[in-house]
Formats: C-alpha cells, sequence, structure tokens
C-alpha cells in the first residue's frame, strides 16, 4: 500500500466501470463493438479502429453482429439434451471453426465453463436440427433454457452468452447457483423475450 | 495526532472504505455513495481550481506551485483532483530515473512511451530474464508510477524479453 494509493482507489470508485478496448485501451462508449477471439472462444471488447484491423484475414477475431432472435417452434429433445451432459439448466451452443472442436459453454461461479462435445454427437446434432449450421461460427449460439421447467430457445450473438454468464458469476451461491443467480437469468431471459426478434418456422 | 499524521490516517481509512464498497455487489447504496463521493469531489476540485488560478495571478505563483506540488499532505489531494502542477509525464519520467539503476542490476530497462487518455503506456526490455523477474520488475514500475502519478487512469507495459511479447495492462 502506497501513500498514494487510496488516491488510485478513490478515483477509480468514484469514475465506475470504465471500459476501455482490449487491444489499445481506448476508452469505450456504452455501446461499442465486441469481437470473439475464435482460438478460445473469449470475448472482447473492441473501438471502431481496433475492431477492423483485428478481424483482418488470418487474425484469429471475428467481430459479433448483435442477434436476438426468439426460436419458437424449435424444440431441444429431451434426450438430445441429455447427451450433452450439462450439469445445469442452461447452456449456450456454439458453431465451432473449420476443424475446432465443438463447444457448449454454461454459467458457473467462476463465470463461462467450456464444455467439449464429441464430432459424433455435434454432426448428429446438425443433422437433426439443421439451425446448428447456419449459426455463425465462434459468435452466435443457441441459447438453451430449461430452468424452472422452461423450454426456451433463442439464437443470440455470442455478447448476451458472457453477459448472462457475467450476470450469474456476481451471484452464484453454493453448487446449484441459488436464487440470487437464477432470478438474474429470469430477468435477463424475459428481457429477451421482449426484445427479441421472433423466429415461428420449425427448424426439427 | 500531527496534521500529518491524521491526513495518512485518513487516506488509509478512505481506502479501507473503499475497499469495503468495492467488495459490494452493485446495489443502490453503492450507487449512492459513488454519486456523493463525486458530487463533494467535484466541489472541492472546483474550488482547488480556483485557490491555485488566483496563486497564479499572485506573482509568486511559481514558487507556490512548487511548494505545493511538494508538500506531502497537499500533492494527494492535488493529484486527486488531477491539479498537481507537475505534469503526470514529467512526474512518470522522474519515478522511471529513480528506478533506472535497480531495473539495469536487473539486466532490464524501462521506457515511457506516451501518455494518451490517462493511460501511460511503457516498454519494458527485460532480455532473458525468468517469468517470476518480471513479474516482480512489473510490479515494482507500477508501484513506482502510481506512486508518482496516481491520477493516471491506467498504467499499460509492453514486456519485451528477447523475442517474446506480452502486452499487460495493469
Amino acid at each position: 500500500m502506497t501513500a498514494h494509493s487510496a488516491v488510485t482507489k478513490l478515483r477509480q470508485f468514484v469514475a465506475g466501470p470504465v471500459e476501455r478496448c482490449d487491444f489499445c485501451r481506448a476508452r469505450l462508449a456504452d455501446w461499442h463493438s465486441h469481437l470473439v477471439e475464435t482460438e478460445n472462444l473469449r470475448l472482447v471488447c473492441a473501438c471502431a479502429g481496433c475492431a477492423a484491423e483485428m478481424t483482418e484475414e488470418g487474425l484469429p477475431y471475428r467481430r459479433v453482429e448483435p442477434r436476438q432472435e426468439a426460436l419458437e417452434a424449435f424444440a431441444l429433445a429431451d434426450a438430445d439434451w441429455a447427451m450433452l451432459g450439462i450439469p445445469i439448466d442452461l447452456a449456450f451452443l456454439f458453431r465451432p471453426e473449420a476443424g475446432a472442436a465443438p463447444v457448449a459453454l454454461f454459467p458457473g461461479p467462476a463465470g463461462a465453463t467450456r464444455s467439449h462435445l464429441s464430432e459424433a454427437v455435434w454432426t448428429g446434432l446438425t443433422r437433426k436440427y439443421p439451425l446448428l449450421g447456419e449459426l455463425e461460427p465462434s459468435t452466435e449460439a443457441l441459447l438453451v433454457n430449461r430452468s424452472g421447467g422452461r423450454r426456451d430457445h433463442y439464437r443470440v450473438s455470442a455478447d448476451h452468452c458472457f453477459a448472462l454468464t457475467g450476470l450469474m458469476r456476481k451471484r452464484w451461491r453454493g453448487l446449484g447457483g441459488g436464487e440470487e443467480a437464477w432470478a438474474a437469468i429470469d430477468a435477463y431471459i424475459a428481457d429477451l423475450a421482449q426484445t427479441s426478434s421472433r423466429r415461428t418456422a420449425r427448424h426439427a | 495526532m500531527t496534521p500529518r499524521a491524521r491526513a495518512e490516517e485518513a487516506l488509509r481509512r478512505i481506502e479501507e472504505r473503499i475497499g469495503a464498497l468495492d467488495a459490494l455487489p452493485e446495489s443502490r447504496g453503492r450507487d449512492a455513495a459513488r454519486e456523493l463521493l463525486e458530487a463533494v469531489l467535484d466541489l472541492h476540485g472546483l474550488a482547488l481550481a480556483r485557490i491555485l488560478g488566483i496563486a497564479a495571478t499572485s506573482g509568486h505563483g511559481e514558487a507556490l506551485f512548487d511548494a505545493m506540488g511538494s508538500d506531502e499532505q497537499v500533492a494527494a489531494v492535488l493529484l486527486l483532483h488531477g491539479l498537481h502542477p507537475k505534469m503526470p509525464e514529467a512526474r512518470v519520467r522522474e519515478a522511471l530515473k529513480a528506478l533506472a539503476p535497480s531495473l539495469r542490476a536487473e539486466g532490464a530497462e524501462v521506457s515511457l512511451l506516451e501518455i494518451r487518455d490517462g493511460v501511460a503506456r511503457l516498454r519494458l526490455v527485460a532480455p532473458g530474464a525468468a517469468r517470476e523477474a518480471v513479474a516482480i520488475l512489473r510490479r515494482e514500475i507500477e508501484e513506482a508510477i502510481i506512486e508518482a502519478a496516481p491520477d493516471l487512469d491506467e498504467i499499460a507495459i509492453r514486456i519485451e524479453v528477447g523475442n517474446a511479447q506480452a502486452v499487460a495492462a495493469a
């Protein structure tokens, strides 16, 4: 603790959370671009300049286009969900980059937990649910919410996945997450339900 | 308690309370505390800026600013409000200069690239240094800069250890 560390802390506390470009540290406005780092499926925040630069040919970043679509006629069968082996009632299924392992992300006390799926399972799923093959690699996911007996399915951009897992991480208690965490999920999904476009065509 | 001790005690209590508030989840209480602090600091910051302005026109400005900037108690508050008479760049360079001999002893060298938008960008060259040694050096540099320029928002140090390069932000 230096003599001036109190000054730093006080300044930071008063300024509140300030988001900065993960590449050049420029201050970001509330609305800013997101990229997914494709090798580790990590979300990064970027200013306009870095977003353009870092998504050039050959670099492992993809731009996230905001998307939220309620899939009203879509239903992931119980048996298929069980096959995924996700320990809680909510997950994001991502379409992998060519040659990469398919990944499902689900919330946990440490943030987003990544669960690798076998090629066989993934191939079977995309055959049965063509939507999965239509997702933008790394930057879009099928959100499956089965908490409280619900069967919600959304096609969302990756930022929703990390926003939701971030929300839960802050409130996670005990093994299962606890009431507060799941209440936060309910609120997030309710908001999604209100603001999403709707797709009513069947996908099964 | 001497005024100096009281000032140090106040800083210590502030740091402690901020730590406690930070540990709370987002809440109306915390937001209210933040807003109140912001308003009180604004009020004092504006008055301090006026005081410095009046001092500047007094004809003794230079000497006064030197005295204020080097007075431990006053400097902390000026830094808090971004009103320190010496620019952050000058203070950072001074701090790095003081650090140079101990870095050189480790075969390392640090340079300030620029300060922009509240972010100080530095380059640390430590050829062949082990990861733990680099981490210690980085910590030393960050602490020295925070001490000299707590009015900066961020310290971004680019580390060069021979062939490998890593961007590390504090």
